[in-house]
């Protein structure tokens, strides 16, 4: 038995502190133990008897070589941080969970929906989309919750365009995404136990997926599901359990980043007026740059893991197979090796190699044009039709994998 | 794979697989911790068995018997079930199995449970039930 880091990373008193008292401790293992080991996450979801625990890397250099790793550095046998059953990973990860030659395959199958010049296709819908959200907010009056009231409409509405969601289950469908990303979070459990509460968002996601799989195959839209219906991988089309999978990871990937990102920044332009001038000074020059920090700041997802399959050196550590290594994104975004003052919002930030999106290599987000093209029309909006509009206090969501902001008040 | 015929075959065979679990020494005191009592309420051929974790006992439902947690399916997809080849989440969504009350402290032994599974084939074989077999 290798002895376990003194450093807390596992318990849930650590995942409901505040980032910037995470990055203390984040900062810490950056300069003195970039890779250490530390026993499993605390009261998780799964209690695994097999499972020893976790390797957890926190230098961005070293978040890069595991993502671009792939081969060494696996994720068939899961991604999450916390243990979870089988049965709804299976249900819910799709070619996230994924290696290749399959996962090449999978993701290559709904790529083309998610390409630059396809994304220009429907940024136009999405722009139409942002200023009807934000106009929707300013009826909505000072004091609103920016969460509620603007940050997870655009995605969910970009969303379900994209996937051709009708319109009676859009709500529902995010609702149900939100909750497979806040298992940890006393607050929005509301006393239900977090296994039954992810059973039953999962449960929908698939309900919807398979009453929309059914009606695309007799009419045919122009949509990503009417692709998968008609899609083959090596002469067989996919099942409605693997379309199931993918919708589920695409309501969760698709709402919950851009969400959480959009509500980070609103806070860090009320933080750091200064840039907020900057930007709104000359917006569409200064907003390509700008996107990089906005992604960096909010570091949406903060934990992903591999499975090492070979013996392989990290960090001063000899990591073996069979290993499971846990790379902690927000610490990659804040380290000084690769980020001068990375505590300074800084929108003309330039290069700005954030892992927002992954360290890159295969599982690098497929959907980060649709993210900034969001983003980008959004905020364009907000400062335009808003020009005073400030974040309140952000009420945090515990838990270890999303970045989240449960509720916000903005005014204007 | 033909399937039960009678409900003392499904008694049998599908309770008879929790009562192995029971009997098993990491799975058993596992069970029994989550204080769960769960109806599982077999159909064609019907059979509706009570599994009494905290007694750790399996026996027959009595007529309208409420419990903590209920699980109804037919009685080929507990028998496939066993044998690995439903996933619970979307059979639920497709609805093949009703659930009503907290099933998922029962997911939670999952990794436990999958270690039945060929414990479950091997007794089927065992019994001259090839017939029974996803595939066999």
């Amino acid at each position: 038995m290798r002895p376990y880091d003194d450093i807390d990373l596992s318990s849930r008193a650590f995942w409901s502190t505040t980032a910037a008292d995470r990055e203390k401790t984040f900062a810490l293992l950056r300069k003195e133990r970039p890779v250490t080991w530390h026993p499993p996450v605390q009261d998780a979801l799964l209690d695994d008897p097999d499972d020893p625990g976790y390797w957890a890397v926190v230098r961005h250099a070293d978040i890069v070589a595991i993502s671009r790793r792939n081969d060494v550095f696996v994720s068939g046998q899961g991604v999450l941080f916390e243990n979870i059953p089988e049965e709804m990973l299976e249900a819910s990860q799709s070619f996230l969970a994924m290696d290749p030659p399959r996962h090449t395959k999978i993701r290559k199958l709904v790529s083309a929906a998610f390409t630059p010049r396809q994304v220009a296709r429907i940024e136009e819908a999405i722009r139409a989309n942002a200023a009807e959200v934000v106009r929707e907010l300013a009826d909505a009056g000072s004091g609103a919750d920016f969460v509620e009231h603007c940050a997870k409409k655009l995605p969910l509405r970009t969303l379900s365009d994209m996937m051709g969601v009708p319109e009676d289950r859009r709500v529902a469908t995010a609702e149900a995404a939100n909750d497979l990303v806040a298992w940890a979070d006393p607050v929005h459990l509301a006393g239900r136990e977090p296994l039954d509460m992810i059973l039953t968002s999962q449960v929908y996601l698939h309900q919807v997926a398979f009453e929309l799989a059914d009606e695309r195959r007799t009419h045919p839209a122009d949509d990503l599901m009417t692709n998968l219906v008609r899609a083959e991988v090596d002469g067989e089309r996919l099942t409605d359990e693997e379309i199931a999978a993918f919708f589920v990871l695409l309501s969760v990937a698709g709402n919950d980043t851009t969400r959480q990102t959009t509500s980070h920044v609103l806070k860090a332009l009320t933080d750091f007026p200064d840039q907020r001038a900057w930007l709104a000074a000359d917006y569409d020059g200064r907003i390509g740059l700008a996107l990089e920090e906005f992604l960096r700041w909010a570091s949406p997802v903060m934990t992903f893991r591999r499975t090492a399959v070979a013996e392989v050196e990290l960090g001063g550590q000899r990591v073996l197979p069979g290993d499971k290594v846990v790379m902690f994104y927000p610490s990659g975004n804040w380290d000084t090796e690769a980020f001068a003052d990375p505590n300074t919002f800084d929108l003309a930030r330039d290069p700005n190699p954030h892992v927002a999106f992954g360290g890159g290599g295969v599982h690098f987000c497929l959907g980060s044009q649709v993210a900034k093209a969001q983003l980008r029309a959004l905020f364009r909006e907000l400062l335009r039709q808003l020009p005073e509009i400030r974040a309140g206090e952000p009420e945090y969501l515990a838990g270890n994998f999303v970045h989240a902001i449960r509720a916000m008040p903005c005014h204007f | 794979m033909s399937g039960f015929t009678t409900s003392d075959e499904v008694r049998r065979y599908l309770g008879g697989i929790f009562e192995t679990a029971f009997a098993d020494a990491e799975l058993g005191p596992k069970l029994a911790a989550t204080g769960l009592v769960l109806k599982l309420a077999y159909t064609e051929p019907n059979a509706t068995i009570i599994i009494d974790a905290p007694r750790q006992q399996v026996r027959v439902a009595q007529d309208g018997e409420q419990t903590d947690a209920a699980m109804t399916m037919s009685s080929d997809t507990g028998n496939e079930y066993w044998q690995g080849k439903v996933n619970l989440t979307f059979a639920i969504a497709r609805g093949k199995v009703k659930v009503d009350g907290q099933v998922a402290k029962l997911l939670k032994l999952a990794p436990l449970s999958k270690k039945l599974f060929p414990v479950y084939v091997d007794r089927l074989r065992a019994d001259g039930r090839q017939d029974l077999i996803v595939g066999g």
